[in-house]
């Protein structure tokens, strides 16, 4: 067994997986075949429903990958050959030649710049923008490396210029690099190959061969304020402004003859986000999507598609479109489209056609699999080994996720990509931490008192030409040695380079100093490198300050040099006011009790229980009701695969029962729990009364959700027999035969009761349409001459397999659409037999209807557990609007809570299947698992820290604490002629992530954060203020 | 007896006798005048009329120029002396904002009645309902001026704090130059101000410094200006509901209008006429244990020294105002917001409702009908 793994893929999915497995003690091989990681989420230019920036929140991930000792990034490398066996595979990977040295690069990009201006489309930018022979695909790409295109280089086509080679004074031009092939030994690996989105498919009735029809790839780098049109909404053909921008849904998709059978599931949501971004971005633009469904297949989601048509004014229509057609002289586009509500024919003239073009395996698929000889599904992504496995491959050790298998959002990603971490670190557990580089043993550190003369050593950085060529360096050092404490100034020309860093501690030991400044780039990329050396040469890596006069003022102030020196003087003096002030911090180690709580033990806690205990660690089970399983045990058959539900579940809970690892609890609660990630005490009552103490490391919270029950709604009363829900139907599919449908002829599912509204339950639970779809089928099956009719709104059938299951149910039942503005109306006919009649608006015949049923089956959304309220305090948690739980980020950490140490997984968080909840499951105890494999974690030493004398126990630093690390804790103070009582507020440095709002909060100044107090920031204040 | 030392050691007499030996330096270097809360209470009792806050404030100015720095010392980051620090600036006006103003009342940049609002309006993104006490000032106001009121919206801080918290005598006198300019401006002789700070600040302070000030304007306390239009027969107090239930309230006197003032100044008598005739209109008025010039102090003073001993102080006049009723009035926005703050941490003292002089008074006062009030405006 090797503890290393292969990670193929290079987006948010590897990502995410190869930070992980990191965590849990793996070694990461990273292969990208592009130059820069940071996939097809680098490109977008926000992201639903939040709208962050996309590449904002993304970078620090792609820097994390960068700076981590443990993965061997290899961008611009393919895969070409795996042999061996699971456990101990051997790879061959193509390193293909950049022609540029990547360990000599300094990414200072003079090479780019002095390259002659023969442009070709970026494909970064969708090919709208345009890139040099030498180039970087994006200014924040990782590794911030460059590259020569050889197929538009001069000197590799035709032998002459070579001008970049001239101007690197790194000297990392190298033409004569070849193709290299790398070999190495891994124990596991995992595909993350993410989707392509080809539009060329839609050019006939698509009109995407039109210069303005775009893909949705290709507007979001458009909107994009770093992309080809610096954010400004343009035509591609002539950059005019477009008034009228029609969205145009399923391009392509849902569709069995040109395009793709399948949802991509994700085009509903990005297409709101673009129109309300388009919306903020011009108020010239208006957005109008012409949509089919709409599938927001996500937590409160749905909402999102009404906030854009409601707050931002998005037309919505619903329709189909026969063609799009271009005006040959204005270049506008015609759109040919039946209007679905009104059953009219319509032409719609747009500047600007954006389509939401299908997501597709990405090329180069079938290769792959062939190389790493794992099956392809039916619609050519990756096969998974079955429903309950979906992270598995049909081959032992290879492991998928992300987009690769199917259409997921971020969210689902992220989740995929941690749960299959976890269950890499379940498989390879035995060889944990044997590849896992460990830190050098540190050379003593030097003791530094307060009272000793601060002897500050500065080093400059020129990177190459790229601060040199704007702010005069070595006017700078001569300024900077005639400040105060300044014992040492240096310039060079790369301050990262290795033998920069031997320099530095040279400077550092030969000259005693206690205090080190390094002026360069940023911070973000560069300052864990100048700590690290610091730390080498007996500095504390809190005595280290670092300036960024690359981006602040070579970069912002090009045009100016001598503005840009001054710039750079001030801010080096202003970083030495407050180096004279730093001081030595301490990074404590916390010990992390190795055991795991899973609260709930439905298939959510049961998963995630038997993940971790399988990596090896103790895990208990806490769960209310007096068996295992959850709803799962109200389930007849899980679709779409046609299993039987109990025989799932048993399967399942044998496994946890014959699990050592695992302890459950059964009738019991959790009464309290204190203390912090990795030192919790949990007391867990039992249904006897009897309380027991456990020590536990990490916590997930797995707590379900349950069925709404529509009282009074569509006849849904005691008395009415026949009016039931889709759990109650489940049940009795799942206990009686057939007999009880003796007398019945026709059933009516209504779908969205209760759900979607526009006050209440405003979110679609996205699994009613699938699992209301699945019993048709079921009824169909156990009595063929029943007549099924469903009244629905818009079908969620958003996942890969879910539109060819709907479409093969179709013939089973008759699909009638209503809408909010006319519910169906439910009259009981008579008592016995119990008859009702249903008069409902029909959208697509745009008439009032009625007919007769004799049982009426409800489908309401899913809504949370009881009791949540009291868990939520006790482990200080937060819920969403809706009473579900709330993660720390809903795109990037899906699994988390802001409260570190803490994860949740299944309904707990948002309604979800079973695959999906499995999924998350294991993402959740990957998460956790981090925590209880590292056995220790060291705290940052930028830490907060409460003066207790002006402290007046306010609490207002603890209500805006993110992370819960603050506590206000009650004392009684004796005085004179009154008692009083006193509270303080408490930080736990363990928690603290150090971001300052406390500090900011305090009304009193009683909280300063170390490394920034206020002391640091107003000596930099004054420094600036008083000598310039 | 000083309020301090029941919370920590202090000696007031000690202090001035160590000045009156000759250790004057020594007690600078200590730094322990900045602890004092400059509420005056050992005046009182002071056998030599030693006027302990003056001496304060003065050393206040010298530790400043001894390189001390006050920073821990200030509460809320030091943003309220701060805004008043850069409104001292010649060329800085803050436009403040008039939300406050009831759409009723009519206000102007000139004319012969200023209200001076003082720093209400900036207070109340920290603290909530305080623009109350200006809107109910302007409404009692308006029940009685026929001319349109004078409110500056660009009005300059008065210095109170600064001055006294932080001995910065150099921009005290910038802003009272800055406000004597701009009450000039308008045009105005009648200052009335519903703010105890304000008020000495203006009555003393600026009489002092400025030559000609008490000649040129004539500055009133919303209660001399309530009662003096009570006594001239131009309002009338008023029981606006009917109910037959008692409300016993309490007085809580702001320093500043006790033992701030000259003798001759009896704010703390007038007060308690006006109380007087409240008892006709269904409240009773008890005096907390102590009052008028023996008063304890809020706790906080200038924005200095915000702490559990403040704490403490402020719970035990919390204390008395319980056992006095139900309602405790103030006429000092500040003595208001730090007992409102306590308020907050203890649940039993939250019930007592804190109001301001105007507050209180706003729906009691009438115009009298033989007050031609309504036919001079309409």
């Amino acid at each position: 067994m090797q503890g290393s793994v292969l990670v193929i893929g290079g987006g948010i999915a590897g990502i995410q997986t190869s930070l992980d497995l990191t965590e849990l003690g793996f070694k990461v091989y990273l292969v990208e075949r592009n130059p820069s990681i940071g996939g097809r989420m680098a490109q977008l230019d926000k992201t639903f429903p939040t709208n962050d920036c996309s590449l904002c929140i993304l970078a620090p991930k792609m820097v994390e990958v960068y700076r981590n000792a443990n993965i061997e990034l290899m961008t611009y490398h393919e895969v070409k050959e795996v042999t061996g066996k699971p456990g101990d595979f051997s790879v061959n990977i193509i390193k293909k030649p950049r022609y540029i040295d990547e360990t000599k690069c300094k990414g200072c990009g003079d090479c780019a710049t002095k390259c002659p201006k023969i442009q070709v489309p970026n494909l970064f930018d969708m090919n709208l923008g345009k890139r040099k022979s030498a180039y970087i695909p994006f200014p924040q790409a990782v590794p911030p490396i460059y590259l020569i295109d050889p197929e538009i280089c001069l000197k590799l086509t035709k032998g002459v210029c070579g001008v970049c080679a001239k101007v690197c004074q790194a000297e990392a031009i190298n033409f004569d690099q070849v193709e290299q092939v790398i070999k190495i030994k891994v124990g596991a690996i995992v595909v993350a190959t993410g989707f392509d989105m080809p539009a060329e498919k839609l050019s006939s009735r698509w009109g995407y061969r039109f210069e303005n029809v775009v893909s949705a790839l290709e507007y979001e780098r458009i909107l994009c304020a770093s992309g080809p049109f610096s954010g400004h909404v343009l035509r591609p053909g002539d950059h005019e402004e477009p008034e009228k921008i029609a969205f145009i849904q399923c391009a392509g998709s849902r569709d069995l003859h040109e395009g793709v059978p399948y949802c991509s599931s994700v085009c509903c949501m990005y297409t709101a986000k673009e129109a309300i971004i388009t919306a903020e971005h011009s108020e010239k633009s208006k957005c109008f999507v012409f949509r089919h469904d709409i599938r927001a297949f996500g937590k409160n989601f749905y909402e999102f598609t009404q906030r854009a048509q409601k707050e931002y004014g998005v037309k919505y229509f619903q329709t189909k479109i026969s063609k799009v057609e271009e005006n040959p002289e204005t270049k506008n586009l015609t759109i040919h489209y039946e209007n679905l509500k009104t059953g009219e024919f319509h032409d719609f003239e747009a500047n600007l056609v954006v389509l939401a073009t299908p997501l597709v395996h990405s090329s180069g698929t079938q290769q792959l699999s062939e190389i790493l000889g794992i099956e392809l599904d039916e619609y050519n992504f990756f096969r998974e080994q079955d429903y309950f496995n979906k992270s598995k491959s049909t081959k032992e050790g290879i492991y998928l996720c992300g987009f690769c298998q199917g259409p997921m959002d971020i969210p689902e990603t992220v989740a995929d990509s941690s749960g299959v971490a976890g269950q890499v670190a379940a498989y390879l557990s035995s060889v944990k931490f044997d590849q896992i580089k460990e830190k050098d043993i540190e050379i003593p550190e030097l003791g530094i008192k307060d009272e000793d003369e601060p002897r500050i050593g500065v080093l400059i950085c020129h990177c190459g030409i790229n601060i040199g060529k704007y702010v005069h360096v070595p006017l700078l050092a001569e300024y900077v040695r005639t400040l105060p404490n300044v014992i040492q100034c240096e310039d060079n020309l790369y301050s990262c380079s290795s033998d920069s860093q031997s320099r530095i501690k040279e400077l550092i030991i030969n000259n005693k100093l206690n205090r080190f400044i390094v002026a360069s780039c940023t911070p973000r990329t560069h300052e864990a490198l100048f700590q690290e050396t610091c730390e080498e040469a007996g500095l504390n890596k809190y005595l280290f300050e670092m300036v960024n006069i690359r981006d602040q003022c070579s970069w912002v102030h090009m045009d100016d040099a001598e503005a840009a020196t001054q710039k750079a003087k001030d801010l080096i003096r202003m970083a030495i006011a407050k180096a004279r002030l730093l001081k030595p911090l301490k990074e404590e180690l916390l010990k992390i009790t190795p055991t795991a709580l899973i609260i709930g033990g439905g298939i959510a806690g049961m998963s995630a229980a038997l993940n971790i205990a399988n990596q090896g660690f103790k895990t208990y089970i806490v769960e209310k009701e007096s068996v295992l399983g959850g709803n799962l045990n109200y389930l007849n058959e899980l679709y779409p695969i046609e299993h039987d539900a109990s025989d799932f579940l048993n399967r399942t809970i044998e496994t946890i029962e014959k699990n050592e690892n695992i302890q459950t609890f059964l009738n019991a609660k959790i009464k309290k729990a204190k203390g912090y990630v990795g030192n919790y005490i949990v007391s867990v009552e039992e249904s006897k009364g009897k309380i027991q103490e456990l020590s536990i490391g990490t916590i997930i919270v797995a707590t379900g959700g349950k069925e709404y029950k529509p009282k009074d709604l569509f006849q849904y009363k005691k008395e009415n027999k026949n009016v039931i829900t889709q759990l109650e139907l489940e049940q009795i599919l799942k206990e009686k035969g057939t007999s009880w449908l003796d007398g019945i002829k026709r059933i009516t599912t209504i779908l969205c009761v209760n759900a979607r509204q526009t006050e209440g339950i405003t979110y679609c639970s996205n699994i009613c349409c699938g699992n209301s779809i699945k019993n048709i089928g079921l009824l169909k099956k156990l009595k063929p001459e029943l007549e099924l009719i469903v009244l629905y709104r818009d079908l969620q059938m958003a996942k890969k397999r879910y539109e060819d299951y709907y479409r093969a149910r179709r013939k089973d039942a008759m699909f009638l659409r209503y809408d909010l503005d006319n519910l169906p109306i439910v009259k009981r006919k008579s008592k016995s037999p119990e008859k009702y009649e249903i008069k409902y608006y029909d959208t697509n015949l745009q008439d009032f209807l009625d007919f007769e049923t004799d049982l009426i089956v409800l489908s309401t959304p899913m809504v949370p557990s009881d009791n949540l309220m009291d868990l939520a305090k006790m482990l200080k948690v937060p819920l969403d609007k809706n009473g579900f739980f709330l993660e720390a980020h809903v795109k990037l950490r899906p699994l988390d809570f802001a409260t570190e140490g803490i994860f949740l997984c299944g309904c707990a968080q948002w309604p979800k299947n079973v695959q999906d909840t499995i999924s998350q499951a294991n993402g959740a105890a990957g998460r956790a698992s981090r925590f209880l494999s590292a056995k220790e974690i060291t705290t940052s030493g930028i830490v907060a820290e409460v003066n207790p004398i002006n402290c007046i126990g306010c609490g207002k630093c603890e209500s805006v604490c993110a992370y819960n690390a603050i506590d206000i804790l009650d004392s009684i103070k004796e005085y004179e002629d009154v008692s009083l009582l006193v509270k303080k507020s408490f930080i736990n440095s363990a928690l603290c992530k150090g971001c300052g709002t406390c500090a900011a909060t305090c009304p009193n100044g009683a909280i300063s954060i170390k490394q920034y107090d206020f002391d640091q920031i107003t000596a930099m204040i004054e420094s600036f203020l008083l000598e310039t | 007896m000083c309020q301090l030392s029941k919370v920590q050691k202090y000696t007031p007499s000690k202090i001035i006798q160590l000045i009156l030996e000759g250790f004057e330096e020594k007690v600078l270097d200590s730094g322990d005048l900045w602890d004092c809360l400059t509420c005056n209470q050992c005046l009182k009792d002071c056998p030599e009329d030693i006027n302990f806050a003056d001496i304060v404030r003065t050393a206040r100015y010298l530790m400043r120029h001894k390189d001390q720095s006050a920073d821990e010392y200030i509460a809320h980051k030091g943003i309220y002396t701060t805004l008043s620090e850069i409104m001292s600036r010649p060329y800085i006006n803050p436009e403040r904002n008039m939300e406050w103003v009831p759409k009723e009342c009519k206000i102007s940049d000139k004319g012969n009645t200023l209200y001076y609002v003082g720093c209400l309006p900036f207070f109340n993104y920290e603290f909530e309902g305080l623009d109350s006490i200006a809107t109910s000032t302007l409404q009692i106001m308006y029940k009685v001026e026929n001319e349109p009121i004078v409110v500056l919206r660009e009005e300059t801080c008065c210095g109170h704090d600064i001055y006294w918290g932080q001995g910065k005598l150099k921009t005290f006198i910038k802003l009272g130059q800055k406000n004597i300019e701009k009450f000039e401006k308008a045009g105005v002789s009648k200052i009335i101000t519903a703010c105890a700070e304000c008020y000495r600040t203006f009555k003393v302070d600026y009489a002092q410094i400025f030559e000609e000030f008490e000649s040129k304007f004539e500055v009133k306390h919303l209660i001399e200006y309530i009662y003096e239009n009570w006594k001239e027969g131009n309002i009338e107090f008023v029981k606006p509901k009917k109910s037959e239930e008692t409300t016993p309230f309490t007085y809580h006197d702001p320093c500043r209008l006790s033992r701030f003032l000259s003798k001759e100044n009896d704010i703390t008598g007038i007060t308690r006429e006006i109380f007087k005739e409240f008892e006709k209109l269904g409240y009773k008025f008890n005096e907390m244990k102590h009052n008028k010039e023996n008063s304890l102090c809020c706790g906080v003073s200038s924005w200095m020294n915000c702490n559990e001993k403040s704490k403490a102080l402020r719970y035990k006049r919390m204390l008395e105002a319980k056992e006095a009723g139900t309602i405790m009035v103030t006429s000092c926005p500040k003595c208001n917001i730090h007992l409102s703050c306590l308020q907050n941490d203890f649940e039993d003292i939250a019930s007592i409702e804190i109001l301001d002089f105007s507050e209180f008074l706003v729906n009691h006062i009438k115009a009298s009908n033989q007050s031609n009030k309504k036919e001079g405006t309409n």
